[in-house]
């Protein structure tokens, strides 16, 4: 078998080139130990392709860089593809230089053709293939052209085992770097490595530090910077041969574009115009006529499934296993599919066009006030939907810290399962425009949760830089967005089905016996009804303190769809919308202060058993998992504590004057430690103005 | 020149010193004198001459091809003010502006 391994820079063309080749031949998982994709895929049967992450450089720095790194040097691949996007030559080359020296048989494919011609550029193809010493390929992603070469030139290239013999550097450091090799025995990417004091590669005697510490001598630069500057006055000597046409003077398409999309004024309508569009097309436009439909269906497979069974004499309990258990309980889960298909869509449309990396662009001053970057807003804007995905694509922020609370936030936003819950009790209790406010809510608790965790020491960490590429926009392969979005639907119908499932089972069953495994009819005196006034007291203090309401957010842990159908078992008044609003008023005692605490709890409480696990994956233990439910529900204990008794002391209707007294401790508490933590920051630095002056000269001497 | 503690003193400083600097070919040579890309204005050019970030930043820079000699071309700031939109090597990159600070040009 063959293996090749793809390398290339952010949107060089990677995924659309691996989509091309594989199809649906492929394993997405996770590289060992860390949250970076792993794709693999096959060609035939003895050709497999490894999708290296996207890396501009092989910097110990980053992990996606690490791990490509340690990949290539481990063996584990007869042939590296490196993709080069033709269009931004130079920059693209930096990477190659580096590869080059791998020692592994490489093959350079020149992405983006059809946009060079486009261009008006020409590119010497069998001169940069010289200059490089390795098989360069000129193809085209987007329109399928020279995949085919370029797979056979890769197996070729995988039996002959030729290696590039390119030395990019001027004689005398050329000459150092022969001796740092002969004197470990290693490759020259080994002597590049320890000559640029690379940490993972510092098992160095005491000979190779006299001559590094020899040639730098006569250098006013540290050997990073030396090597750095090497491989770009490479690369521009390689351009500067190598394009025949230089390219006009002319403005860009990408930067006519751009002059409207991230303008001074503009910018920021149009954004909040093209998000409306895409919430108002997925949820409401979809979810208006496709949901009904699967609903529709459900309730069809529900009727049919129930005949079949009573046709062979099945019992009872299965029956309603089968139609209430398991049907109701994944089917609420499912009526969302088209939902977040049509929403999976269009953000795969705009990641894919490039508008994304303009989103962070324009967002990052905002959310860096609240400790997160303008990356972070993506996932957030995704939470509306459906948080599985949104935490799911957290992977685009490069910052751990920023990352993490990012997962950890997310959940705050209102998504779509919640929208049930408040439109039952806003319509029971207020005005319809009272449900907006819980949007302000999420929002603001997201902003105010970014400032306390960025005050816990763990992700205090230094505030990120910000370095993105704004790159070309461009239609996206249509191919290639079939095969993300199907990936993106498939696990989201794995993840949330297998757990819904089973929860579902769970449910049914505590809600249909009794603790001596008597089947009951009426659920109060069924083994869910004593768990619920186990714990109802916890509740009394926000004003919802009765079983009913315990157990449909306990079955809202499942999936926040269960809790009004769980009021709908419960109350016994599942048969019409007016009758359960009728019995959900009375068992509020119609107190509008204990309605909208409960929505709030709902609204910031942890959320569903999918987004919990997927947050578990993101976050990569189970400690801080915790620590984010715990984080999540006790902030929702505490504001809908606050709102209640705040509420009905103002209201005076059910004044609970000990409860006010304790609510504004515990809110002066809170405030007091956050406001000293504040101030244990320390006195910024006299130079650069950072408060931790890590990277600012003045410490350095 | 002095250090200020507040960054408004000492820009308000710096300006100063370019407004009431002294004739033509001296005023040339204040202008043209070492700064950092935050100070270049939009629509302009700068050279750069050095990188005063260690470590992962600084081998960042490089990455993105901020190394000595490379011409950057300041495009626009986003809308709320930061970050700033650079053209280097024919591309288009993004930084914040206190990163900005950090690399050290000398205007064309």
């Amino acid at each position: 078998m063959i293996r090749i391994g793809l390398i290339g820079n952010p949107n060089s063309g990677k995924t659309t080139i691996f989509n091309a080749l594989t199809g649906t031949q492929q394993d997405v998982g996770n590289w060992p130990g860390v949250t970076v994709a792993k794709k693999e895929g096959r060609i035939g049967k003895d050709i497999l392709i490894t999708d290296l992450p996207g890396i501009y450089s092989l910097s110990p720095y980053s992990k996606e860089e690490v791990i490509t790194r340690d990949y290539l040097l481990s063996h584990q691949v007869d042939v590296i593809i490196n993709l080069v996007d033709a269009t931004n030559l130079e920059r693209n080359l930096y990477l190659t230089t580096q590869v080059l020296e791998m020692s592994i048989p490489t093959i350079v494919a020149l992405n983006m053709m059809d946009e060079v011609a486009k261009r008006q550029i020409k590119i010497d193809v069998k001169r940069l293939a010289q200059l490089l010493h390795c098989p360069v390929v000129p193809i085209s992603a987007k329109k399928n052209q020279g995949l085919k070469d370029l797979i056979n030139q890769a197996v070729l290239l995988a039996k002959e085992k030729n290696v590039s013999q390119l030395v990019i550097y001027p004689l005398e450091l050329a000459f150092t770097l022969d001796k740092i090799k002969s004197e470990t025995k290693s490759s020259l990417f080994t002597a590049v490595k320890l000559f640029e004091g690379d940490q993972s590669f510092n098992e160095q005697g005491k000979k190779v530090k006299e001559i590094i510490a020899s040639y730098l001598a006569k250098q006013q630069d540290d050997g990073e910077s030396i090597i750095a500057n090497e491989r770009y006055r490479f690369s521009e000597q390689v351009v500067s041969q190598v394009l025949i046409k230089k390219p006009q003077q002319t403005k860009s398409l990408s930067a006519k574009i751009d002059s409207v999309l991230t303008h001074k004024i503009w910018a920021l309508p149009i954004f909040a115009l093209i998000m409306f569009i895409i919430y108002y097309t997925a949820i409401t436009v979809v979810g208006n006529n496709v949901s009904g439909l699967m609903e529709q269906l459900l309730t069809a497979l529900k009727t049919w499934v129930s005949q079949r069974l009573t046709a062979i004499n099945s019992p009872l309990w299965l029956i309603d296993l089968f139609t209430n258990g398991i049907i109701g309980g994944v089917g609420s889960v499912l009526s969302f599919l088209p939902q977040l298909f049509v929403l999976f869509l269009l953000l795969t449309i705009l990641e894919d066009s490039g508008y994304m990396a303009r989103v962070a662009f324009i967002m990052d001053r905002m959310f860096r006030r609240f400790g997160l970057s303008g990356k972070s807003f993506i996932p957030l804007l995704l939470g509306t939907g459906c948080s599985v995905p949104a935490i799911m694509s957290t992977r685009t922020i490069s910052n751990e810290s920023e990352r993490k609370m990012t997962v950890m936030l997310v959940p705050f936003i209102p998504c779509s399962a919640k929208l049930p819950v408040f439109a039952l009790f806003v319509g029971t209790f207020f005005h319809p425009l009272v449900s907006t406010s819980l949007y302000f809510i999420g929002i603001a608790v997201v902003l105010c949760g970014g400032l306390l965790l960025k005050k816990i020491p763990s992700f205090k960490g230094d505030t990120s830089p910000f370095i993105l590429e704004l790159v070309d926009y461009h239609l996206p392969n249509l191919k290639s967005l079939f095969l993300q979005v199907w990936e993106r639907t498939k696990s989201f119908l794995i993840k949330a089905g297998t757990i819904i499932f089973l929860a579902s089972i769970v449910i049914w069953f505590l809600s249909s016996y009794t603790w001596s495994l008597q089947m009951v009819i009426d659920p109060a005196s069924s083994m869910l009804a004593a768990i619920g006034r186990l714990l109802a007291w916890i509740f009394v203090p926000l004003g919802f303190g009765n079983w009913q309401s315990t157990v449909a957010l306990l079955a809202g842990m499942i999936a926040k769809e269960n809790i009004v159908s769980t009021f709908g078992i419960v109350l016994n008044s599942s048969e019409s919308l007016p009758a359960l609003m009728a019995a959900i008023a009375k068992l509020f005692s119609h107190s509008q202060a204990a309605a909208f605490s409960f929505m709030v709890f709902v609204l910031l409480a942890a959320p569903c058993v999918a987004a919990i696990a997927t947050s578990k994956k993101e976050l990569g233990s189970w400690k801080l998992t915790l620590a984010s439910v715990l984080m999540q529900t006790g902030s929702a204990y505490l504001i809908s504590l606050a709102i209640y008794q705040l509420a009905s002391w103002w209201i005076k209707s059910d004044a609970f004057k000990i409860g006010v007294v304790i609510t504004i401790l515990v809110l002066m508490v809170v405030w007091t430690v956050v406001f000293l933590w504040r101030n244990r920051k320390k006195a910024p630095c006299l130079a650069c103005h950072h408060s931790d002056c890590e990277r600012c000269f003045l410490k350095k001497k | 020149m002095p250090w200020f503690n507040n960054r408004k003193q000492r820009n308000k400083h710096l300006a100063g010193g370019f407004r009431h600097g002294q004739e033509n070919h001296e005023t040339k040579a204040v202008v043209n004198s070492i700064t950092t890309l935050k100070d270049i204005k939009i629509g302009r050019s700068a050279v750069v001459v050095g990188i005063n970030a260690t470590g992962p930043l600084r081998r960042r820079f490089m990455d993105m091809g901020i190394t000595k000699g490379t011409v950057i071309e300041v495009i626009k700031y986003a809308p709320l003010g930061d970050p700033m939109e650079l053209s280097l090597r024919d591309y288009i990159l993004s930084i914040r502006k206190s990163d900005a600070e950090l690399i050290i040009v000398q205007e064309i």
